[in-house]
């Protein structure tokens, strides 16, 4: 491991809060001035949305999920995502979006009407969170509109390359025609926690379950204020060694644990969503501020803050630049296995999965990536069905230990691919251009969508 | 009567008879040879549905797509087209524009637009040399119109449903509707309806200018 300097606990959670906070600064800032630049004259505005059969609370919600609200410039382009998003929702059975005039020129009113779908329907699939990776939806349930309108219910088998759980998530929208939507989160499952040693490659079973219920409004159109409430346990069992020379772990290589740790949690998590509705992947912008405090049943209250940031510049034919900013700040008193990793899909794609942070985690992390992206086939299309990237990634990180590592980086390129089924997949290879801990020239990591 | 208006007639009669009451009805399919070609006219109507129709007047575009396939006697395409249309209407000039492809047509009105767009004249087929004049060939002609214009990709099929909480993606496959489908159960494509001509021998069609 490398060791430069060390710094004082207190002085790096000032530097860590200034730079989260500078990052939200600049976020909103941004956030507020990029939709102003891009008015058209002459623009059709929307006045309102309406929905056959009309239900308290449904138009909003629909509103919501398609990002469209009253006095926005909205164009056909605009209309079209927004009908595929309506049409995929699973609201529905069957639904037909169009437009009628509005009570001034250049006013328009989109209606939505369909028969609603509040069947139980038995599914399988996949998804993707930027902070948590891709996971498999092995099999499951889903109904919607069981709670009032817009409400969806969900149990599903989730595997994800880290995680497995089986997972309960219910969210009631705009409850009561109110701007108050309620939440549910629960599951129960494992987690791989992994440790390299020099050659030797460990993994941990954390077993984690989780109730929490939250409660989410929209301070503005395009920002959400999510408040969690709950408990969360953890336990972690013993390491197993998957590669390498055959040894027992060295004392505090992870840890310290003990068994069947318990959580009271509270957490707030703050986000702006300014991405296009055609072109995610091309143009707009995205940004997460979260603090959690939690209170152990045995043991000190800890804190841990996490920022994140995706944004994406047009360039001329169908190209963009994409940026992705995370930084992340735990306090000294944080279990190991609830501390940030640092390396691979998340962070630096040349190292492999959280081969940077050791075994005890991380204390801090700053990470990012700007990625150049071209649709190859065919080539300047709108929706390409195949981009390729090319990428430069780095970051640093604080160790357990109050250390904070060197500059990590990696470059690298890939491939997104839109199948018809399972829309984008991603392949990246990378090159590490800083020494590594497990020594691999390159590492390849796949992923869903656009990977961020 | 002559052949021309023998054949038009046939086909108009029997197209009239075939089609349901719907947006989108293929009135008369006339087949004809000009310029060495095999040439056809297509007229429709009610190509304004009410939910188009609504979003051209609100100024949005309307969009038609035409699928026409000439399929010989033992049902083989010989030859597939298709013609794609955009209706939309300039709230602040009044006026109503029809494109199709880099051509656009302006006219007074919606109404007076949508008669002209109803009308797909001089769709070239197969050189003449290709055709077989003793042959007895149909026609298949397929009509969608809908909102704003068609989607940029692919459809995709039903049974699959995307959600997008925060920045989570899923994507849901609907593993009952698609058993349901396998064993007979449930479960359509709600693709446009697809007309087709009676067959027509190209030794009896007339010869004139597209």
């Amino acid at each position: 491991m490398r060791r430069s300097r060390r710094h004082s606990p207190v002085s790096d959670t000032r530097a860590w809060t200034a730079l989260l906070v500078c990052l939200g600064v600049v976020c909103t800032l941004v956030g507020a001035v990029l939709p102003a630049a891009a008015q058209p004259d002459r623009a059709l505005r929307l006045e309102a949305i309406e929905s056959m059969p009309d239900r308290p609370g449904l138009a909003p919600a629909l509103g919501d999920l398609v990002g469209l609200w009253p006095g926005q410039a909205i164009d056909a382009a605009d209309l079209r995502a927004a009908r595929r998003t309506i049409a995929r929702s699973g609201w529905y059975e069957r639904v037909e979006v169009y437009t009628r005039p509005g009570s001034e020129p250049g006013t328009l009113v989109l209606r939505v009407e369909g028969e609603l779908d509040d069947g139980v329907r038995l599914e399988t699939g996949f998804g993707h969170d930027p902070l948590d990776d891709w996971y498999l939806n092995l099999v499951g349930l889903r109904a919607h509109h069981l709670i009032g309108p817009a409400s969806t219910a969900r149990l599903n088998f989730q595997f994800g390359r880290r995680r497995s759980a089986l997972r309960l998530e219910i969210e009631a929208r705009r409850v009561g025609g109110s701007g108050v939507g309620l939440l549910l989160d629960a599951s129960g499952g494992a987690e791989q926690w992994n440790v390299f040693d020099d050659d030797r490659f460990y993994t941990q079973e954390i077993g984690r379950r989780h109730v929490h219920i939250g409660a989410r409004v929209h301070p503005t159109r395009s920002t959400a204020l999510t408040l969690w409430l709950g408990r969360s346990a953890a336990d972690p069992q013993d390491l197993t060694q998957e590669e390498g020379e055959r040894r027992d772990p060295a004392p505090g290589l992870v840890g310290p644990f003990g068994r069947q740790e318990e959580f009271g949690d509270l957490r707030l998590d703050l986000t702006l969503d300014r991405r296009d509705h055609a072109q995610p992947w091309r143009r707009g912008l995205w940004t997460l501020l979260r603090a959690t405090v939690s209170e152990p049943d045995s043991g000190t209250t800890f804190v841990r803050t996490r920022a994140a940031l995706r944004a994406a510049v047009p360039l001329p034919a169908q190209q963009a630049l994409a940026f992705r900013g995370d930084l992340a700040w735990t306090d000294p008193g944080t279990p190991y296995h609830l501390r940030p990793i640092f390396g691979g899909q998340g962070s630096v794609r040349g190292f492999r999965d959280a081969s940077l942070s050791g075994g005890r985690g991380a204390r801090a992390i700053a990470a990012a990536s700007m990625e150049w992206r071209t649709p190859l086939l065919p080539r300047g299309a709108p929706d390409a069905r195949v981009h390729g990237v090319l990428f430069v990634d780095t970051g640093r990180f604080v160790d357990a230990g109050g250390d904070t590592g060197p500059w990590s980086t990696s470059v690298g390129w890939g491939l997104r691919v839109r199948l018809p089924w399972v829309e984008r997949v991603a392949l990246d290879a990378a090159i590490p251009l800083t020494p590594t801990e497990t020594g691999d020239p390159f590492w390849v990591h796949g992923s869903l969508g656009f990977g961020f | 009567m002559r052949p021309t208006l023998r054949t038009a007639l046939a086909l108009t009669v029997w197209l009239l008879a075939a089609t349901p009451v719907t947006a989108g009805r293929v009135v008369e399919v006339e087949p004809y040879r000009a310029d060495g070609w095999l040439y056809v006219d297509v007229h429709t109507a009610d190509l304004l549905d009410p939910r188009t129709r609504s979003t051209v007047e609100s100024g949005l575009p309307g969009h038609c797509r035409l699928r026409l396939e000439l399929r010989d006697a033992r049902d083989e395409v010989a030859v597939r087209r298709v013609v794609e249309r955009v209706l939309e209407f300039d709230l602040w000039e009044g006026i109503a524009r029809v494109r199709q492809g880099a051509s656009e047509r302006a006219f007074r009105s919606i109404d007076a637009a949508d008669s002209a767009w109803s009308h797909f004249a001089g769709l070239r087929l197969l050189p003449w040399e290709r055709v077989d004049l003793d042959g007895r060939y149909r026609l298949h002609v397929q009509v969608r119109v809908e909102p704003f214009g068609p989607e940029e990709r692919e459809r995709v099929s039903e049974y699959v449903s995307e959600s997008e909480r925060g920045d989570r993606r899923e994507l849901a496959f609907d593993l009952g509707g698609l058993v349901g489908r396998l064993v007979g159960r449930g479960g359509t494509d709600d693709d446009a309806p697809v007309w087709t001509s009676p067959p027509f021998r190209p030794a009896s069609l007339p010869e004139r200018a597209p």
